[in-house]
């Protein structure tokens, strides 16, 4: 139904007060603003009180009746006498074209002229039509055939294409979910000079018409020699590490120091200056300092300290390992008041000193902590060796754990979860070394969920062993990884550059 | 601190010696990190920044297409730097007319050369950082393929039974590669502006 015709039906339930209360309320609003919809509204009640005006029709049906036995020969449709000549006037008689009609006023014909009009340019079935073959349908559709559509031809045959329309959209669905005519394993034959010649012929008359073709294999070429570049990758990696690892200012410790004493020469000072003006890390660097002496500075406040410090340890009986081993040169006295100094402040005052800085006396233990087993279903009622192995770690049993699984065959598949497990329980065991090995087997599998925290654990071994290289090359790499310890490894690595230095 | 004489420090880049590259990062870095930081950017873009600008004259080293004629290193570094700051900038659509340029950099050297290299470095560095993150062994075998030596060495060297295994394994590590590459918004980003 289209809007027009909707509209008056509802004009037409309106008037026969067919509307509900929330109808009749909405259309009246509207009534009371829409001047064309009065008029409409007016007309149709015109009509309708033409239409039921019984007494009116009943005179005039025995009027004709009584000109009909006056006169049985004069058998017309007109009312009246007044009528007769009217066949003889033009504009009466002549028949309008539809869009004179429409132009002409607004009322309900136009509407049922125009439904007409679309009516009988529809795809009619032929069952459909023969059915409905009548003279009265082919005088209406003499009659409306010059209608005349300007600028609108074709249109309304266009919208009606409903089937076409449906298998455009059905062709479009297709295309984006077939899979592309050639694999993988098919574009790499053909780069590789594999494909055989029947099946090349037919590859390269499809590339050559076929631009995402094309651009499948200029990305495989480009995949190539992208991955041929490790030279490239290494170079990145090393840059990554560098910049993760290294400070960034260009001035040296001592000038940093000199400068806060208010000593650096004055060729150095202007240097210092102009690079203190961009380099918001040094200028971190140069307030932690200034933090660090002005705490210093509070002797009172330190010796307070220390005693709750002692208290604390006198209360708290579990050893403590550290993970920072200061190394210290005799002879660099100003290196070892600062670094001193720093440690000391770092343990007691980081959190009011609000540096960001976190306690240079984080423990290994603090990082350490021995994950559970996580508990897997079994599909069968005996215990596999995993399982079994799996009881023994969670009991703290690890030496049991390690001799259990030494002894004990394990799928290749399921290798790397042993060893993992294994690591752990060396790790607990404090044999570093050993876990180092285990872990490392873990590593190099390459293809497991447990890579991740292998390299953690590895990279905690190495802190305890104060190896600090090797210690923050695997740091490097879980960071790299962007996974649960990123955090974490972060902050031993700030430590330690600022520990170790 | 040792002033290495731009000569030493293209060697050093091409190299990868670990000493030089440092003292390009301390030298340089807190300059480039200035700019972008002045220029809507963030820390880590003005890592990536820096660390692309290098990878971009280790490029052009290798192609010996890197001859200092009226620039220097730290000239030819920061307009780098600056090239693909704009690039950013154009992607994320920002205006770059009110760039607060306090990069000392050439205009000249902005030539199709530089631009194509740029967009290559851009695409490869997309392609290798995926490439990263496929497992060691994807990786290697890929890598081995790539290199050409033959699958019945590929299969011995990565433990392998048949060269069948090799090679159905390899296409495997590729699709996945591929998959992961097209998945990226980056990627779509590099096709737009290849059309």
């Amino acid at each position: 139904m289209t809007p027009k015709t909707e509209l008056f039906g509802r004009i037409e339930d309106y008037c026969l007060e067919l509307l509900d209360a929330q109808e009749t309320s909405t259309f009246e609003k509207e009534l009371e603003l829409n001047e064309e919809l009065r008029e409409e509204v007016e007309l149709h009640k015109n009509i309708h009180a033409a239409i039921t005006e019984l007494d009116i029709l009943d005179l005039k049906g025995k009027l004709e009746a009584i000109q009909i036995e006056n006169n049985p020969d004069t058998l017309t449709n007109e009312s009246f006498e007044l009528f007769d000549e009217f066949t003889q006037i033009q504009e009466v008689t002549e028949k309008l074209a539809p869009e004179e009609l429409i132009n002409s006023f607004e009322s309900l014909p136009k509407v049922h002229v125009y439904q007409h009009e679309i009516a009988s340019k529809e795809n009619i079935h032929h069952y459909y039509k023969e059915q409905n073959v009548s003279n009265e349908v082919d005088v209406m559709e003499d009659d409306l055939n010059g209608f005349d559509m300007e600028g609108l031809e074709g249109l309304e045959e266009a919208v009606l294409e409903t089937d076409i329309l449906n298998l455009r959209e059905t062709l479009q669905q297709v295309a984006s979910s077939v899979e592309p005519q050639y694999s993988v394993t098919d574009i790499d034959e053909f780069l590789n000079g594999e494909l055989s010649d029947d099946i090349l012929a037919e590859f390269e008359v499809e590339l050559e018409q076929n631009d995402d073709l094309q651009g499948e294999v200029s990305l495989h070429k480009d995949i190539e020699l992208a991955v041929g570049e490790e030279d490239v990758m290494d170079l990145r990696g090393e840059l990554r590490n560098i910049m993760q690892s290294e400070t960034s200012w260009n001035v040296s410790e001592k000038s940093i120091e000199d400068f806060i004493d208010g000593i650096l020469e004055e060729d150095l000072l202007a240097e210092f200056n102009a690079e203190l003006e961009e380099n918001t890390d040094l200028i971190a660097e140069v307030a932690l300092r200034e933090h660090i002496n002005n705490a210093i500075a509070e002797s009172d406040i330190q010796s307070l300290r220390a005693g709750l410090a002692k208290a604390r340890t006198d209360a708290d009986k579990k050893e403590v390992k550290s993970i920072v081993m200061p190394h210290f040169e005799v002879g660099t006295t100003r290196f070892w008041r600062n670094s001193v100094a720093m440690i000391v402040v770092l343990v007691g005052l980081a959190g009011i000193l609000n540096t960001g800085l976190q306690s240079v006396d984080k423990s290994y233990n603090k990082y350490f902590e021995s994950p559970t087993w996580a508990s897997e279903r079994s599909v069968t009622n005996t215990l596999n060796t995993i399982q079994t192995a799996q009881i023994h770690f969670q009991a703290a049993e690890y030496q049991k754990t390690i001799d259990f699984l030494n002894v004990t065959s394990i799928a290749k598949d399921e290798a790397f979860v042993a060893e993992f497990y294994k690591g752990l329980s060396y790790q607990n065991l404090d044999d570093f070394n050993a876990a180092i090995l285990e872990y490392s087997k873990v590593i190099t599998h390459g293809n497991n969920m447990f890579i991740e925290e292998a390299e953690w654990y590895k990279s905690l071994c190495y802190l305890k062993l104060n190896n600090k290289l090797e210690a923050k090359q695997e740091l490097v790499a879980v960071i790299d990884r962007k996974g649960h310890y990123e955090k974490d490894a972060k902050a031993i690595l700030r430590r330690l550059r600022y520990s170790f230095k | 601190m040792i002033n290495y004489t731009d000569a030493q420090i293209l060697k050093g880049i091409l190299r990868h010696d670990n000493l030089i590259l440092q003292d390009i990062y301390k030298q340089y870095y807190y300059k480039v990190n200035y700019f972008i930081k002045k220029n809507q950017g963030s820390e880590d873009d003005a890592s990536d920044i820096f660390q692309e600008a290098i990878i971009v004259i280790y490029r052009k080293l290798k192609e010996n297409d890197l001859i200092f004629e009226k620039s220097s290193f730290q000239g030819y570094l920061f307009s780098v730097c600056r090239f693909l700051w704009l690039k950013q900038l154009e992607k994320r659509r920002i205006e770059r007319e009110r760039l607060n340029d306090s990069l000392p950099f050439q205009e000249d050297l902005y030539d199709d050369n530089l631009v194509e290299l740029v967009d290559q470095n851009a695409k490869y560095g997309l392609y290798q950082k995926h490439f990263k993150t496929l497992s060691t062994d994807c990786q290697k075998l890929l890598q081995l393929f790539f290199e050409k030596v033959p699958l019945r060495e590929i299969a011995k060297i990565m433990g392998y039974k048949t060269e069948k295994y090799a090679k159905t394994r390899k296409y495997k590590c590729k699709e996945l590669l591929i998959k992961r590459i097209k998945q990226d918004t980056e990627f779509k980003k590099i096709l737009e502006d290849d059309t």
